[in-house]
């Protein structure tokens, strides 16, 4: 049965092996003491119905993790109980209704850049709020007289990802938020690029009053093949109160005999998103990764991932159209237009032919707004040595698709299996096997 | 130490490269106004010693089952896992890969995913199954609004008998809906029949957990009987360790199943992560929520797996997607699928008859500690509630001192329960442990205390 | 494209035959979308009013939806795409017809444009 298993692993790419340059996943190392530290009995053995006097540990340790992302990021209190980003989202969508119901204020519309991830107008929706998109302008940031335009009595919010989806930091952020605010709405970060920012800027500082993290991507918490991620969510001190319950406080007075406690009198609550306290494992490797860096070393995390990111780009730059010029943050976006239209391959077949070559491909096709785009983000962890390798991959590819495109439009071939069939699979679905009969 | 691999000589040629004299320039673009010049206020840098200590005090300053005899549970619990579940979910193969989006270099991931969805899709007997949701709260939840699309009715029955906090979840997912939640009263521990037919007309569907919060047995065919007959749609939430000795949500009509899976093999956590998962019927596989996994030919007409479906997710379905789920609970998955395969159906199949008989013995050994007596009369499985002639504070109170946990107070969530206990028994338990429980329940009882 | 159709902007096409109509995906769509994987078919019977949303149409990473270009109602659907979607692929604006359509009297068709027109209007 472990061979069964063990055999699968191989046919896995992971962090582990090469880089894994998925746009907006932040695909970073993970560290080793953090998967040691999660799995101590103390924390991992613990019911999540023991009176709080026997779960001190544990609940002083979601509280500080609160504190130091509320700190990271400038908002003033944090509930970790989203368990994903998208779960983060919808917390923070149904706290924006919460906010403007206590005002007696019916807003309809949610304003999102048309680069977004498609998480914020799905978690939008779900929230009950009809999405607006706001065109990205020439230079790849929002086009902030068109968000003037947009703008109006009926905006319940401004959900901003930044740097964006493209890697560009929004230069005239707090004019965006000033917009959104004198408009009466809330201004919301998607927090999925504060690889970035890490003690660079504070989204809390610029003015936002709601935001997500994600203690999988910027904070080192392995991606588990999909998950489990964690979601927390930052406010102002204006939202506080519309937080999920329960949320973990301190008492120093200890008025119930003990500091830490899980605190369920919160009646303007939004209610509960996770049917306890949220990713509780998560939590601890992102505290014990915060307390291993320290302040500088967040810092450092962010000069390294952007220095990384441009020097992927100065390195490929002059093989690829490079949409949005400039000096990048944390990931970059090339768009293969050019092999597409004199060679006829495709970024598909780019992202399949990099497999071949051992490394993952970046995220493609997204955002939406370049055409054949290859979304690069490297992150700190990756050496120079893994940068000059990828890159010399995609140099050489971008030489295959002139020469023998073929080659390229033909891959991936030394993969365990070819390219697959999607098509065949959505039309002829196969999601479930009933007999035992495993296949090797 | 932020993990960074690169020296000072990388980082000057790489600027030389990009063609910046510094770090700092590369962040031009951030408002100088907006530069954070004062340093982040928190503790550290730790070194890993120094780290794994910290840790190891934060640890020692909580209680785990160890050195107590724990009956706790209501939706998680202590199960005992095979030691190959946790070698498997560490393999850096499997936790540092991400979502499958390159398929022909995630074959082990998606043929996994795969087979936790066969493996669903047998419990339940229901064929289409997705790759995890996050609990078996928000699943529920995510059931509800599959529901209410798929119907378009605008009211959904819930039975106060499912697990407070799958109604509580499901409350603030359908909360800025137009949907409304109606909660069916209980009736001697199980959902109100009555209430149920006279709830159904306009319903879109029904939603009852079986074996119930209070661990029993919900008149299920009756109720799929009820709910066949009308137009609404039989949501189940099933113990999936259950399935292995009950009827399947097909086979009593229920359209959707859904439940926690935390129980196949993933430690308690305080809570989390857990594992949620769905399967439906064929008929509605296109509306459900988050990532399915499907088996395919490559070019050369060999078998692998693929991300199937995928129109219906965020990702390209934006803001008319079935959900905004992306990142789901894909490692827990795995293990849940790891450890199905240790137990294989005969080793499922016992596990249940331990969980059911330990629970009968407990239940008759509590019952016969003078005043002490069994709530409701259904049959259940894993757990039961107690009334005691007692509040149920003080005993669980007393009862610690001595190092047991006799379970959850059910006044935390019901009215009317203050001396009730919900009592969990986990295949962990010895005929001792069991005992002792009485034991000292007679003990504290006798002593007097509060009547 | 073929003679004697008529093309909308949204890119269905429509063969108008006194007051019934037959409507399909275009040519040219069906070739941005590439391998189509499922198409969902209204109810025969369904009420049209210009624009509703008529049917949806997937391929393995987009949707796109077809909207009604004229009033009218549905008499017919082509359940032939159910079992085999890629025949729309192989002949969109014959056999991979979708649905036919009884026109409303009052419907105003003069929005509609020519193959000729249609040509300019995705090359532009």
């Amino acid at each position: 049965m472990v061979r069964h298993f063990a055999r699968l692993a191989e046919k896995n790419h992971h962090v582990d092996r090469a880089i894994y340059p998925l746009g907006s996943c932040t695909m970073k190392y993970n560290p080793r003491v953090n998967e040691d530290v999660a799995a101590l009995e103390g924390l991992a053995g613990v019911h999540p119905e023991v009176e709080g006097e026997y779960a001190q540990g544990a609940i002083a340790m979601m509280y500080h993790l609160g504190r130091f992302l509320a700190e990271i990021s400038g908002m003033d209190a944090v509930s970790l109980q989203p368990p994903a980003g998208a779960s983060g989202e919808l917390v923070g969508m149904l706290m924006v209704r919460a906010y403007h119901a206590d005002r007696g204020d019916q807003r309809k519309t949610v304003i999102v850049p048309d680069s977004a991830h498609g998480t914020n107008p799905a978690s939008v929706a779900l929230a009950g709020y009809c999405t607006m998109e706001v065109a990205s302008g020439p230079d790849g940031r929002i086009d902030v007289d068109e968000l003037r335009r947009e703008v109006d009595g009926d905006t319940a919010a401004v959900m901003i990802t930044n740097p964006n989806t493209l890697g560009v930091f929004e230069t005239r952020i707090q004019e965006i938020i000033d917009v959104v605010h004198e408009a009466g709405a809330l201004a919301y970060l998607d927090g999925a690029n504060l690889n970035a920012s890490l003690g660079i800027a504070r989204s809390g500082d610029a003015g936002f009053d709601i935001m997500h993290f994600n203690l999988h991507k910027t904070f080192s918490a392995p991606h588990g093949g999909g998950g489990p991620g964690s979601g927390p969510v930052g406010v102002k001190a204006h939202l506080t109160k519309y937080l999920p319950y329960p949320l973990a406080s301190r008492d120093e007075a200890k008025a119930e005999g003990y500091e830490y406690f899980m605190d369920y009198d919160r009646p303007k609550s939004i209610g509960k998103v996770h049917a306890v306290y949220g990713n509780f494992l998560v939590m601890a490797k992102a505290y014990a990764y915060i307390l291993t860096l320290g302040p500088e070393g967040l810092r450092r995390v962010a000069e390294n991932a952007v220095l990384n990111a441009n020097y992927l780009q100065a390195l490929l730059e002059p093989h690829y159209e490079l949409p949005y010029k400039g000096y990048c943050q944390h990931e970059f976006v090339l768009s293969a237009t050019r092999q597409k239209e004199e060679h006829g391959v495709r970024a598909l077949d780019i992202a399949k032919r990099l497999l071949d070559y051992g490394v993952h491909a970046p995220t493609i096709y997204f955002p939406l707004i370049v055409k054949e785009a290859l979304m690069i983000e490297p992150t700190e962890t990756e050496s120079r040595e893994s940068l000059d390798r990828f890159a010399e991959a995609m140099i050489a590819i971008a030489r295959e698709s002139e020469e023998t495109p073929e080659l390229v439009t033909g891959a991936p071939t030394s993969t365990p299996v070819g390219r697959m069939d999607e098509a065949c699979a959505a039309r002829e679905l196969d999601v479930c096997s009933w007999d035992g009969d495993r296949e090797e | 130490m932020p993990y960074v691999p690169n020296t000072e000589r990388d980082r000057e040629e790489m600027l030389a490269a990009i063609g910046a004299s510094s770090i700092d320039e590369l962040f031009a673009d951030v408002p100088a106004d907006l530069r954070a010049d004062e340093r982040i206020d928190i503790p550290g840098p730790l070194a890993e010693l120094e780290l794994v200590r910290h840790m190891r005090k934060l640890a020692a300053m909580n209680r785990t089952g160890e050195g107590v005899v724990s009956f706790l549970g209501g939706g998680v619990y202590d199960c005992v896992t095979p030691a190959a579940v946790g070698h498997v979910t560490g393999m850096p193969q499997f936790f540092t890969a991400y979502t499958p989006y390159q398929a022909e270099a995630s074959q082990g991931t998606l043929q996994s995913i795969y087979e936790f969805q066969s493996l669903v899709a047998r419990l339940t007997g229901l064929p289409a199954a997705n790759a995890s949701m996050y609990d078996g709260a928000s699943a529920a939840a995510e059931a509800c609004l599959m529901a209410a699309g798929i119907k378009r009715k605008k009211k959904i029955l819930v039975s106060a008998t499912t697990n407070p906090a799958l109604r509580a979840v499901t409350k603030t997912y359908l909360g800025s809906s137009e949907i409304e939640i109606v909660e069916l009263p209980t009736d001697g521990g199980a959902t109100d029949l009555e209430a149920l037919r006279e709830g159904l007309p306009g319903a879109a569907a029904v939603v009852v957990q079986h074996p119930n919060f209070f661990g029993l047995l919900e008149p299920v065919d009756e109720i799929g009987r009820l709910v066949g007959e009308s137009e609404a749609l039989l949501i189940a939430s099933v113990d999936p360790v259950s399935l292995a000795v009950l009827k399947s949500p097909a086979e009593y009509g229920a359209e959707i199943a859904v439940g926690e899976g935390q129980c196949l093999g993933s430690p308690v956590a305080f809570g989390g992560p857990l594992l949620g998962f769905m399967a439906t019927t064929e008929r509605h596989l296109r509306r459900l929520p988050g990532r399915i996994i499907g088996g395919a030919d490559d070019c050369d007409g060999r078998r692998g797996y693929v991300m199937t479906l995928q129109t219906r997710e965020q990702h390209i379905r934006r803001e008319k997607a079935t959900s905004n789920i992306c990142t789901n609970e894909g490692l827990v998955a795995l293990g849940a699928t790891v450890y199905l395969s240790l137990l294989g159906k005969d080793g499922l199949r016992e596990l249940a008859m331990q969980l059911g008989s330990k629970a009968r013995y407990a239940a008759d050994a509590l019952a016969g500690v003078p005043g002490v007596s069994l709530r409701f009369a259904r049959p259940f499985f894993r757990e039961f509630v107690v009334e005691l002639p007692a509040d149920a504070s003080w005993v669980k109170c007393e009862l610690s001192k001595i190092g047991i946990w006799p379970g959850l107070k059910c006044s935390c969530y019901y009215d009317g329960m203050d001396n009730c206990l919900l009592v969990t028994v986990s295949e962990r338990h010895t005929r001792d442990d069991i005992d002792s429980l009485a034991s000292g329940l007679e003990a504290i009882l006798s002593t007097g205390g509060q009547s | 494209m073929s003679e004697g159709l008529k093309y909308s902007e949204t890119h269905e096409w429509l063969k108008i035959e006194g007051e019934e109509a037959t409507l399909g995906l275009t040519d040219y769509a069906q070739g941005e979308l590439g391998d189509i994987v499922f198409v969902e078919l209204p109810a025969v019977g369904q009420v049209l009013a210009p624009g509703d949303v008529l049917t949806t149409i997937e391929s393995v990473k987009s949707v796109s939806e077809l909207y009604a270009p004229v009033a009218g109602e549905v008499t017919d659907v082509n359940t032939a795409l159910d079992a085999d979607p890629a025949i729309l692929n192989k002949n969109a604006e014959g056999e991979g017809w979708i649905l036919k359509m009884k026109i409303a009297p009052d419907a105003d068709v003069s929005g509609l444009m020519t193959a000729e027109q249609y040509e300019a209007h995705t090359k532009g």
